[in-house]
């Protein structure tokens, strides 16, 4: 049986060298898998320690001044008025796809092992850590007065990213950020299951992840556990898997280009469930895609 | 194991084989001489069309793939000996009635005509068999110290041109020939319809002086005298002989199709060409590096269903 038996090009990797890509994209472009406020990048620059698990970059991310995490704004305490935050880190490491039929990790119950057909599920270490304040903050910090328009402004000396609303200006203040000296950490395992929905009419549209389900292991009690699953699914399904499934469609379809530059041939996803019954198709360890060529 | 596998059915195959041969254009010019006839030449021509077949022995079989003769110009010179009627006077009834001498073909040469045989050449094809041949590519332009960030950065010297050839490393699959054939000209046809215009030139050579209802009567009765003067100087066969001699041996046309297109086929334009290491996210406009990985053990093969294409992901970037 041909590989091209139902379909004019096929393409597919598998899950060996799937993980090697992730691993590559981690390397090259860490600020997708970890995140924090600037006062972490400004620590990390210091003091490559502070992070919860090591970040491996090459080279040339360093280099060329790409940050080691995606900067995100503190996390504003509630009951400050916007006036105080904390630092944060999210890292998303030890990355491993496993792609029908399950081999690579044991899925937890919660997930319903093993892995279903056409399914593929994801083994992340998420490492979480807080800049918690240091003891001379809590005895020396009150919260400011607000004033006539109803907002704080304060300058802390010394107080990483402090004050930097202008005053009189009318713009939002920004709030104070706690000093810290390290990140309180913790690392816990993450479990997904997924699958690819049908391919869409266009070559962009071939591979759209979806997520059947989430399980982070040994948090307790089962609501911050939900409330953390939550956030995962958001960081993972909005974030994360987009941008993997792009980069394997990438790597499938490269070998393709010519056919549109030279051929003048346009790409379409194969028709499920006339043509093929999935597309793409997750079985054998591999995602699979199949295309059609279209004449310009 | 390879990680990787792409497979191209023959559509695919097609597609891509003659997206690389509509690419492809011959272009030469030149001369040469001998006898009574020298000639210059002028050709240009690019291939296209052609149907492919897929063979159980990693082969392509090609087949009808058509030149197309964009310009194949043909300047021919012919130095015919000169002719001459005998002079001299005669006494008829005591009278001297003298007749002078009248020679023709007295220019050197006497034919200068230029054909475009580009209108009347129809059926030049090319049939033959091709292999994939996979190579790696290293510009050589490139310096052993150059990154692979670098590299893909870098302006390929040789093709100014284009803004996308950089230095960076290539793996690149070919389809090399095993055979080729060219089927350049059929001579037959063509030295009917090139004598037609040769008697045209002809007569209006040799009657120059006459008014043209003269030569229009002379052009008539053209085939008597084609007859005549191709008796007179074996110009039919001469010629059939000479063009079909001229293209094969003197200029060997076909074999300078066959040596440029086998280049252009196994050296000059791969059908598929992945950058090494191949991109899979762009850089950004924030200046955040493209993503990259490295391709290992590419490889080609063919059967009698499809091409597949194989490789591996490498763990290094290198450079």
């Amino acid at each position: 049986m041909a590989f091209t038996d139902h379909s004019d090009v096929y393409g597919a990797l598998n899950e060996a060298g799937v993980n090697l890509l992730i691993q590559h994209v981690q390397q090259q472009r860490p600020s997708l898998f970890n995140y924090g406020t600037q006062q972490v990048l400004d620590k990390l620059k210091q003091n490559p320690q502070i992070l919860c698990a090591p970040i491996q970059a090459i080279p040339n991310v360093s280099k060329r001044n790409n940050p080691l995490i995606g900067v995100e704004d503190p996390l504003v305490i509630p009951g400050t008025d916007n006036q105080l935050a904390i630092s944060y880190l999210a890292q998303l490491t030890q990355l491993q796809l496993d792609l029908y039929p399950g081999e690579v990790f044991t899925l937890p119950s919660e997930l319903s092992p093993p892995l279903a057909e056409q399914h593929f599920a994801l083994h992340v270490q998420v490492c979480g850590g807080i800049g918690c304040p240091t003891k001379d903050f809590l005895e020396t910090y009150t919260l400011p007065e607000p004033n006539k328009s109803g907002t704080a402004q304060q300058i802390i000396p010394g107080i990483l990213g402090g004050g930097l609303g202008l005053p009189g200006g009318g713009g939002k203040q920004q709030p104070t950020v706690v000093p810290f000296d390290t990140l309180t950490c913790f690392c816990i395992d993450l479990f997904l299951l997924g699958h690819f929905k049908p391919a869409g009419g266009t070559i962009e549209l071939l591979l759209q992840p979806d997520v059947d389900g989430v399980e982070l292991v040994d948090i307790a009690p089962t609501g911050l556990e939900n409330i953390l699953e939550c956030m995962m699914v958001l960081i993972i399904k909005i974030v994360v898997l987009p941008k993997l499934a792009k980069a394997i469609k990438e790597a499938l379809v490269s070998p393709l280009k010519d056919l549109k530059d030279q051929a003048s041939l346009t790409l379409i996803p194969t028709p499920t469930p006339a043509s093929v019954p999935n597309n793409p198709a997750v079985e054998d360890d591999q995602v699979k895609i199949f295309v059609n060529l279209k004449e310009v | 194991m390879s990680d990787l596998t792409a497979a191209f059915g023959e559509k695919g195959v097609e597609a891509l084989f003659k997206g690389v041969v509509k690419n492809f254009v011959l272009e030469k010019a030149g001369s040469t001489s001998g006898g009574r006839f020298s000639a210059a030449y002028d050709v240009k021509a690019k291939l296209e069309n052609g149907t492919i077949s897929l063979t159980n022995q990693n082969t392509v079989k090609i087949s009808e793939l058509d030149i197309h003769w964009l310009r194949i110009k043909l300047t021919l010179k012919v130095d015919i000996p000169k002719i001459c009627t005998p002079d001299g006077c005669v006494d008829i009834f005591g009278k001297e009635i003298c007749i002078p001498q009248w020679c023709i073909f007295e220019a050197n040469p006497d034919i200068d005509i230029t054909f475009d045989l580009s209108t009347f050449i129809r059926h030049s094809e090319v049939s033959g068999e091709v292999s994939p041949l996979v190579r790696y590519f290293v510009n050589p332009a490139r310096s052993a110290n150059l990154g692979y960030l670098e590299a893909e950065e870098s302006q390929d010297p040789a093709v100014p041109d284009d803004p996308k050839a950089n230095l960076a490393n290539k793996w690149q699959v070919f389809l090399e020939p095993i055979w080729l054939d060219v089927d350049l000209i059929d001579f037959e046809a063509t030295v009917d319809e090139l004598l037609t215009d040769l008697v045209d030139t002809l007569v209006n050579t040799i009657f120059s002086g006459f008014p043209d209802w003269a030569k229009d009567a002379i052009l008539a009765i053209s085939g008597p005298i084609i007859d005549v003067i191709g008796a007179a100087i074996d110009l039919v066969d001469d010629f059939q002989e000479w063009l079909a001699d001229f293209f094969n041996v003197s200029i060997g046309l076909g074999n300078i199709l066959i040596t440029l297109l086998v280049d252009y086929l196994a050296n000059k334009s791969p059908i598929i060409s992945l950058e090494d290491p191949l991109k899979i996210m762009d850089a950004t406009n924030t200046g955040l590096i493209p993503v990259k990985i490295p391709i290992a053990e590419l490889a080609a093969n063919i059967n009698s269903a499809e091409m597949v294409v194989t490789g591996t992901v490498g763990a290094n970037l290198g450079g």
